[in-house]
């Protein structure tokens, strides 16, 4: 298990964490009634790392992989990630660092139904990048993830496979640094979910991107740099 | 362009939805358009009622109406013994018919010249007026009913001599339309027309203007003492032109020029010259309306006051006046357009708007999923709230226009049935003349006869504009709501909402 850094320490050296987790409890709810789904994590994530959370249900690892996204804000603690403290950033900034530095896959690949493959991954690019560059772009991504004939398909249109590989262009759209993913095998064959797991082991092989999968999966979990395992809302590394 | 064809195919994806948005907001927009046209076409079609009646350039009109008070001593209550005899006079206190010296058999032609709903008064008024401060113009005008008779004496009357047939003409002068009681109606010739003096040295606030001038010119003084000016209705009636000869008590006057027959209010049939008609009427130096010109639009409450407190008995009129006192369908549509078609309008933009907002929710409240992941992709609130704000503004629009379209159509089809309406200007003292004519010679300016006027409501492309900024504002409100309501939306809603 590492040990948090403490504020200034990763200042000096801020490129090469991905992420710094001190104390980091998540309380839904209040009085009686309320869960405490995460409860004191400290966490290092160094950049590059391919990371698998693994845990029974219900242990947190949505709940941890929400506030590493930037989605959803710690009740105490801090997360730094990439040297920003995210508890100190507005609604906006947090928006800006989840498009330009964080990438998404989800278990049910959330694509916009009435967009074809290009669409969805123009959506990722629309904020930063217009016209031609942006249509380039969607095109070039798509062709990465080999779906270039599948374009002009609506999601409806698409397997399983092909739409969680059009997430997958859509999560790299502004070449992040870290992709973060749901059970993003979950919906899939074990045929197809091994092509995911391919597609993110070359991102951080080849790519030297920092991924973060919450998994059921043994497959994934055993090809992993790292595993972190969550039980009732701590990590037991 | 991303984001626009984003929202349109998500307007595609829920079409009835979008249909329904949209319905409501052209059902909405049509009845703005429909009731604002018919509103400005009634607005039109009383000004064109009115603009005879005021006149061009004539800010108000000053006469004295007889007044049947209990107060202040009837009538000629308020008047110097001198203006009583005078207007006692003129009103026919021992006036009558001669026919005395007419013999059986003999042609005869007489004309007899009344006022009745309007007293006179003399012309140094008329100068008093044009000196008030704030007074531009100032100029009277005669009008007097003409009663023309002419004819043969019945061969056969009983008593010709003695007064015995100007008495008995006398009483059914009032009553009855005259020929029935006579011994044959051929013999007789009884008609009645209003003439107006009017005072050619200020033609600009006459009666008549020249703007009214159809044919030939106005009255000159180069035509003389003896010119008219007709009415086209009169003209028409008894087949003159300009250029023709009319007998006006016994003297040919000269058709100079015909006149659009005002709407609604102070028509008369012939115009001549004031003096020639106060010298013929016996009415020198009187008149019985005064046309005043103020010096401006925002001096008429001022010189109204000023005139009412120094002549005694004056009633002044101005167009806003006017205006209160149109009467008849055109007025009863007026009010049902200002009130329940208002209504209408704002029951109708409400409901349009509050189905945009429900339907705008309940969208947003489906696509919790869609719209989360839009924020966890790094979309920012301010970029959700524009999404959704033009995904309803592009409905709204499209609503709009159908709503335009729907009510020029409306427009079209009430043009269409080539609507009539019919407008009175009824007069403040309707009463009946003190006199004993009865309802039978009505004065200037009490048309009791209903001026009926083709409605048309414009529709033009500034309504079609108007229309559609209104949908889009009713759009902007709806997409606002919306879309601060998906702004809402947390992120972590794309991980954790079932669709
Ligand atoms: N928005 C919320 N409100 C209340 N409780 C919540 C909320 N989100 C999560 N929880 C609770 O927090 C705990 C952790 O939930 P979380 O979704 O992180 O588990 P998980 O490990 O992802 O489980 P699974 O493997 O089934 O997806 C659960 O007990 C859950 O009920
Ligand atoms: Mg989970």
């Amino acid at each position: 298990m590492q040990t948090a850094n403490t504020d200034t320490a990763h200042e000096s050296v801020p490129e090469t964490a991905s992420y710094d987790l001190h104390d980091v409890t998540r309380r839904f709810g209040s009085g009686s009634s309320s869960v405490e789904a995460l409860r004191g994590v400290t966490l290092h994530i160094a950049d590059g790392e391919f990371v698998a959370i693994v845990g029974p249900s219900g242990s947190g690892k949505t709940t941890l992989l929400q506030l590493l996204g930037a989605m959803d804000r710690p009740t105490s603690g801090s997360i730094v990630c990439r040297g920003r403290d995210l508890s100190a950033m507005s609604d906006g900034n947090l928006s800006s660092l989840r498009l330009t530095t964080l990438g998404f896959v989800f278990q049910q690949f959330n694509l916009v139904p009435t967009l074809t493959a290009q669409g969805n991954v123009e959506a990722a690019l629309a904020p930063a990048h217009r016209g031609r560059v942006r249509a380039e772009s969607a095109a070039r991504l798509l062709a990465m993830v080999g779906l270039l004939n599948r374009r002009s398909h609506l999601p409806s249109q698409l397997s399983g496979g092909e739409q969680q590989r059009v997430a997958i262009a859509r999560a790299l759209a502004n070449d992040p640094a870290i992709i973060l993913a749901d059970e993003p095998t979950g919906n899939l064959d074990s045929t197809t979910g091994q092509e995911i797991l391919d597609e993110l082991r070359t991102l951080s092989e080849q790519r030297g991107k920092t991924v973060i999968v919450v998994t059921h999966d043994p497959a994934i979990a055993s090809s992993a740099h790292r595993v972190i395992r969550i039980r009732d809302g701590a990590v037991e590394e | 362009m991303f984001y626009v064809s984003y929202a349109l195919s998500e307007l595609r994806r829920r079409g009835g939805r979008t249909f329904l948005t949209a319905l409501g907001l052209a059902v909405g927009v049509m009845l703005v358009v429909m009731v604002s046209g018919l509103s400005t076409g009634l607005d039109r079609a009383q000004a064109t009622v009115l603009k005879p009646l005021t006149g061009v350039g004539t800010d108000m009109t000053v006469t004295r109406p007889i007044r049947l008070s209990t107060s202040g001593g009837g009538v000629f209550g308020r008047l110097s013994p001198q203006e009583r005899n005078a207007l006692r006079q003129e009103n026919g206190g021992g006036r009558r018919f001669d026919f005395r010296n007419l013999k059986p058999g003999k042609h005869f032609s007489i004309d007899r010249f009344v006022a009745t709903s309007q007293l006179s008064f003399p012309g140094s008024e008329v100068t008093a007026v044009g000196k008030l401060s704030d007074v531009a113009l100032a100029a009277g005008s005669l009008t007097l009913t003409d009663t023309h008779v002419s004819g043969t004496v019945p061969k056969n009357l009983p008593q010709p001599g003695s007064g015995g047939f100007g008495g008995r003409f006398g009483r059914r002068f009032g009553g009855a339309p005259p020929g029935g009681g006579f011994n044959g109606p051929r013999s007789i010739n009884f008609t009645t027309r209003t003439v107006t003096g009017i005072d050619i040295a200020h033609p600009d606030v006459a009666p008549i203007t020249a703007a009214q001038i159809t044919r030939g010119h106005g009255l000159r003084s180069s035509d003389g003492a003896y010119a008219a000016v007709l009415s086209t209705n009169y003209a028409s009636l008894n087949g003159l032109a300009t250029g023709s000869k009319i007998t006006v008590d016994g003297k040919a006057f000269h058709v100079v020029g015909l006149a659009s027959s005002p709407l609604g209010g102070t028509a008369s049939d012939i115009y001549v010259p004031l003096s020639t008609l106060q010298s013929l009427a016996g009415y020198r130096g009187r008149v019985n309306a005064l046309q005043v010109r103020a010096t401006s639009g925002s001096s008429v409450s001022s010189v109204r006051h000023e005139i009412t407190s120094s002549f005694k008995g004056a009633q002044v009129t101005t167009a806003a006046d006017l205006a209160k006192r149109v009467g008849g369908s055109l007025s009863t549509a007026k009010k049902i357009a200002n009130t329940l078609g208002r209504a209408l309008e704002i029951v109708g933009l409400l409901a349009a708007v509050l189905i945009a907002v429900l339907l705008t929710l309940s969208s947003v409240a489906k696509r919790t999923r869609e719209i989360g992941t839009l924020r966890a992709i790094g979309w920012s609130r301010a970029l959700v709230v524009r999404q959704v704000s033009l995904e309803v503004l592009v409905q709204s629009v499209l609503g709009g226009i159908a709503g335009a379209l729907l009510g020029l159509a409306g427009i079209a089809v009430f043009n269409a049935t080539g609507m009539r309406l019919q407008a009175t200007i009824s007069n403040p003292s309707t009463a009946t003349s003190p006199f004993g004519f009865g309802r039978f010679f009505q004065g200037p300016g009490t048309s009791t006869v209903p001026t009926t006027v083709h409605v048309t409501a414009p529709a033009d492309l500034s309504i079609l504009l108007l229309a559609v900024l209104l949908a889009a504002l009713c759009g902007l409100i709806a997409g606002a709501i919306g879309g601060l309501r998906a702004a809402q939306l947390r992120p972590a809603s794309a991980l954790r909402s079932v669709e």
